[in-house]
């Protein structure tokens, strides 16, 4: 067993070091509270990398759907009072799109490509399209008056020109509606189809 | 902001573009999984704009934004979470009992940005922030990415001051028992500790 008292000091110094307390510091304790900041460092320097390292392509994609969404007529329901500034509770349902898309692609990938496709070639994912129609980037759960409109016919791709690279199209049915993935692979990515 | 109130769609993509990579980072810290965080990030912004008009201002539209995310995060993981077996010291933890000793004096030398550089270190962080339990990793993300204070946490977590140190402190060993094999000639650590209680009892909360 630890010295109880070693431990409360332990709780004091990370209130320290996360300015909730003031305190005189001796050796040991100062280690500590440096430790403490090393570590929130590393996490937050790695989440934010992480952030970083997401092509700009995928955010652009993550608007398209958005400003689509907000560009419908407004279904706002007034039965649902939300406080000033308080941030409205969760209401995602299901897998969305994003998910949905990366889990489809996993197992594309289990099912056909038997070597590696570089990260390159995830990362020309190039563009995702709703089905007519629907909704799925959507999902308002909790709004009870809210209608989700779900059609399950697949965009139309009349020609699809992908000089450099090879071009594939998915079709994802779902209960939320269908979207098509365009897939673009560029030739010196592909490892192993 | 006034003009995304409006209904400026131009001026709510400004907000978009602000902000989305660090809305991003807190989802992906909570809900781990890329794709899911991107949903997450998505829906927020959505909902974001649904309540708009109900933003008074009162704090910075991150803020208000940041609680979306994580309140969808949270969801998220709850909705999804995959049955795994409960690490024995976890559940202690929850529990409020006993797990390794207290905070560890140092860490990888002192210096996180070059830490960073190393493509292993970044996955044994990864790997060490998904070990943590769904409540230990939203408390930490929350303190080191947003800096939020222990009562803006636990106003956020909907619990108490102390619970949110409990989770803290848990988290914060946690990380380090799980990271502490990268710096040269460290020592295997004793495995008990009674900060839990300590924290627990918010004496401070």
């Amino acid at each position: 067993m630890s010295d109880p008292k070693q431990a409360s000091r332990d709780l004091d110094f990370m209130e320290h070091a996360d300015g909730e307390l003031e305190m005189e510091l001796a050796s040991d304790g100062r280690a500590k509270v440096e430790a403490v900041k090393e570590l929130g460092e590393l996490v937050r320097g790695r989440l934010e990398r992480a952030a970083d390292d997401v092509p700009e392509a995928r955010f652009a994609a993550m608007w398209s759907e958005i400003d689509k969404s907000i560009s419908k007529p407004s279904t706002k329901s007034a039965t649902l009072p939300v406080l000033a500034d308080r941030a409205p509770t969760a209401s995602l349902t299901g897998a969305g799109l994003w998910s949905r898309v990366g889990r489809f692609l996993d197992s594309y990938r289990s099912q056909i490509i038997t070597g590696a496709i570089s990260a390159g070639a995830v990362a020309a994912l190039a563009l995702v399209l709703r089905g007519n129609g629907g909704s799925a980037s959507h999902r308002g759960g909790s709004d009870p008056i809210e209608v989700q409109r779900v059609s399950h016919r697949p965009a139309e791709i009349e020609s699809l020109d992908t000089p450099g690279g090879t071009g594939t199209v998915f079709n994802l049915d779902d209960e939320d509606g269908s979207t098509t993935v365009i897939w673009v692979t560029p030739e010196d990515t592909v490892e192993g189809i | 902001m006034e003009a995304a109130k409006r209904g400026d769609r131009e001026a709510f993509r400004t907000l978009f573009e602000r902000y989305h990579r660090r809305a991003y980072a807190l989802a992906l810290g909570v809900v781990r999984n890329p794709d899911d965080a991107l949903d997450v990030v998505q829906d927020a912004f959505i909902k974001a704009h649904k309540y708009l008009d109900k933003f008074e201002g009162n704090s910075s539209f991150y803020t208000w934004l940041y609680r979306i995310v994580m309140n969808l995060a949270i969801d998220h993981i709850r909705k999804h979470r995959r049955v795994r077996p409960v690490e024995l010291d976890e559940q202690r933890l929850e529990d409020g009992g006993q797990d390794g000793d207290g905070l560890l004096p140092n860490l990888l030398g002192g210096n996180p940005g070059r830490a960073l550089m190393d493509k292993e270190i970044r996955q044994r962080i990864d790997a060490a922030l998904g070990e943590l339990s769904e409540n230990h990793r939203s408390v930490l993300v929350m303190r080191e990415l947003e800096g939020l204070s222990y009562e803006e946490m636990a106003q956020a977590m909907g619990c108490s001051k102390g619970t949110i140190m409990s989770r803290l402190f848990h988290a914060r060993k946690n990380m380090q028992r799980r990271l502490v094999d990268l710096v040269d000639g460290a020592k295997p650590i004793p495995e008990d500790a009674d900060a839990e209680d300590a924290a627990a009892s918010g004496s401070r909360s």
